[in-house]
């Protein structure tokens, strides 16, 4: 299917990318492109299998819902790469 | 000696018979590197100090005694697995200064066992392509020919383990990035079963195909590694119980009798001659070592692309959505001078749309539009049933066959910068390969021959779990061929 421009605007705010106009009119002709050739799937005829579940043989696994301390060789690597950080955590642009 | 063409059996008999030191091999590996590696870009990162030292445990533990297949053995390992410490990009300007804060679950097993860390491998960015081109830093070359690529995604990790830069290379496979670059360097590239591997400490791209697998000198080789990465992990809760097996054990059984399906559609249309007869000369092999081929037919492989390419940009869109440049990654300061950030979704905006490449930003976008309110029963769901249509018809036909055959990629390498601006021709590269990944099943690509003067590969597939089978088979024909012995000349 072919997309518009202000289909791909919409869709970059949704997936949170900053395009500039070029990339706007690149990615609106690839996707449509793109889009055209996914169109194929139509053609299958396909039923209305149960198509989200386990592997066969396989089996739900669960563990037991408890905090686990991290080394702190680990938290000192996470800690070290926020990006701003205050009193131990990390600190974000104004929200509303 | 000749270091760089022995395969992890030869070199491990030396290490084992005192003949060589890990250090002195690791010495031999890190020269190698630098010598040849500014002319085939392989390696984004190589840890020099870190190899040493633990090159010097390894033959520690190997002077009092102890033995193991990968015990002091140069490794390299692609860029999209985390290591403790150490710089793990995803060939991402995103994650261009990021340090991985654990170790991959192979990883973990691979230093238990004493294998020595030589550095980290190219891959197109978040493993999005199939040819390194799409890497933030560079394309990576092909060792048979400079001008073209390599393959990708596992890019690096194939063209080192084909120039003799290292014994053996872990890459990742979500729809054929094991298999393509092994068949266009013309090494050994095996895909496990999804859940065979644990997908622990792997940058998640398509969480319901990804898989670690080894690429490797020759199908033995390939074994040998499985054997030691693979099994369940309670991180990685798709991981399955099914037990490993030593793959080793009955490698060499004789394939008398046995079953191999080849699929008459994949040997007609848009196949280079080249290829074509390679793959025949290959099923020749088959017969005369007392295999019954059967015609078979996968009439649906046709959608496995467009499934996967729908499949595939919806789980990324999610899984990269962790990258915000907030508690890692490319990001900017708040309010830096010149550059004023109103307010939290402007920071992310910002940072995603500068992070991220051309082609990471394509899927995410693509991703996003077909999970988005409207177009997720067309696409997505649409896209699931053919994903279990597609994997019916591989029941179906592993009813009568044992494994099945096919060319790896139509065509042997292409030229660097000749299909970068055709993504969609990038993505029908995978054509002979997203049907096993979304089947989940385990798929090797084992050098087949050459045509125009480079390698290109055979792809076995076997149904789930039956790793064993698809190595037996395998390496059956490398004991009948000497393709996975040739070596580029550089």
């Amino acid at each position: 299917m072919a997309i518009n421009k202000e289909e791909i605007k919409k869709i970059a705010q949704l997936a949170r990318l900053e395009l500039n106009d070029i990339e706007i009119e690149k990615y609106q002709e690839q996707l449509s492109s793109i889009l055209g050739y996914i169109d194929k799937l139509k053609e299958v005829k396909t039923s209305n299998l149960a198509i989200l579940g386990l592997e066969s043989g396989e089996y739900n696994k669960t563990r037991i819902d408890e905090v686990l301390i991290c080394s702190e060789k680990e938290q000192k690597i996470v800690l070290d790469q926020i990006s701003e950080i205050e009193n131990g955590q990390a600190k974000v642009g104004r929200v509303i | 000696m000749n270091l760089e063409k022995m395969t992890i059996k030869e070199i491990s008999a030396l290490l084992q018979s005192k003949k060589i030191t890990s250090l002195e091999l690791t010495n031999f590996f890190l020269t190698r590197i630098n010598k040849l590696d500014s002319k085939l870009l392989t390696c984004i990162s190589v840890f020099e100090v870190e190899a040493r030292q633990e090159a010097q445990k390894a033959d520690i533990r190997i002077s009092q005694g102890e033995s193991g297949d990968l015990l002091g053995i140069p490794y390299l390992l692609k860029d999209n697995i985390l290591v403790q410490g150490l710089k793990t990009t995803s060939a991402s300007k995103m994650l261009e200064n990021y340090i991985a804060p654990y170790d991959a679950t192979v990883v973990k097993k691979l230093k238990s066992v004493g294998a020595v860390l030589l550095g980290k491998t190219n891959l197109d960015e978040f493993a999005h392509g199939a040819s390194t081109e799409n890497s933030a830093f560079f394309t990576t070359k092909n060792p048979w020919d400079l001008e073209r690529v390599p393959g990708g995604s596992s890019g690096g990790s194939a063209s080192a383990v084909s120039a003799g830069l290292c014994v053996f290379a872990l890459g990742s496979d979500t729809g054929g990035s094991i298999r393509q670059p092994a068949s266009f360097c013309g090494v050994s590239g095996l895909k496990p079963s999804y859940g065979r591997v644990s997908r622990y400490g792997l940058m998640a791209m398509t969480s319901s195909t990804d898989v670690i697998g080894p690429l490797t000198k020759s199908v033995e080789d390939g074994a040998t590694v499985l054997k030691i990465i693979s099994g369940q992990d309670e991180f990685d809760l798709t991981t399955s119980s099914f037990e490993v097996c030593d793959y080793l054990k009955n490698i060499d059984k004789n394939i008398k009798g046995l079953k191999i399906g080849v699929v008459q559609e994949f040997l007609k249309e848009g196949l280079e001659d080249g290829v074509r007869d390679g793959i025949l000369s290959a099923i020749s092999v088959f017969k005369k070592m007392g295999a019954k081929i059967i015609d078979v037919s996968l009439p649906s492989n046709k959608y496995s692309v467009p499934a996967y390419y729908i499949i595939t940009p919806s789980e990324l869109s999610s899984n990269l959505a962790r990258l915000d440049g907030i508690r890692y990654g490319h990001s900017l300061k708040l309010n830096p001078k010149g550059k004023s950030v109103e307010n939290l979704n402007e920071i992310y905006l910002k940072n995603r749309g500068e992070g991220f490449g051309a082609e990471a930003k394509r899927r995410i976008m693509l991703g996003t539009f077909a999970l988005s309110s409207g177009y997720y029963d067309a696409y997505y769901k649409k896209a699931m049933a053919v994903k279990e249509k597609i994997k019916q018809e591989f029941k179906k036909v592993f009813s009568k066959v044992d494994v099945i055959l096919t060319p790896t990629s139509p065509h042997t390498a292409f030229k660097i910068g000749s299909q970068i601006n055709d993504p969609l021709k990038m993505y029908l590269e995978d054509i002979f390969l997203t049907g096993p990944s979304l089947a989940g099943l385990p798929a090797i690509s084992i050098p087949a021959g050459f045509s125009k003067k480079m390698p290109f590969g055979l792809q076995i597939i076997a149904n789930k779990f039956k790793e064993d089978l698809l190595l037996n088979v395998s390496y059956n024909f490398q004991k009948e061929t000497d393709w996975h012995k040739k070596t580029p000349n550089l």
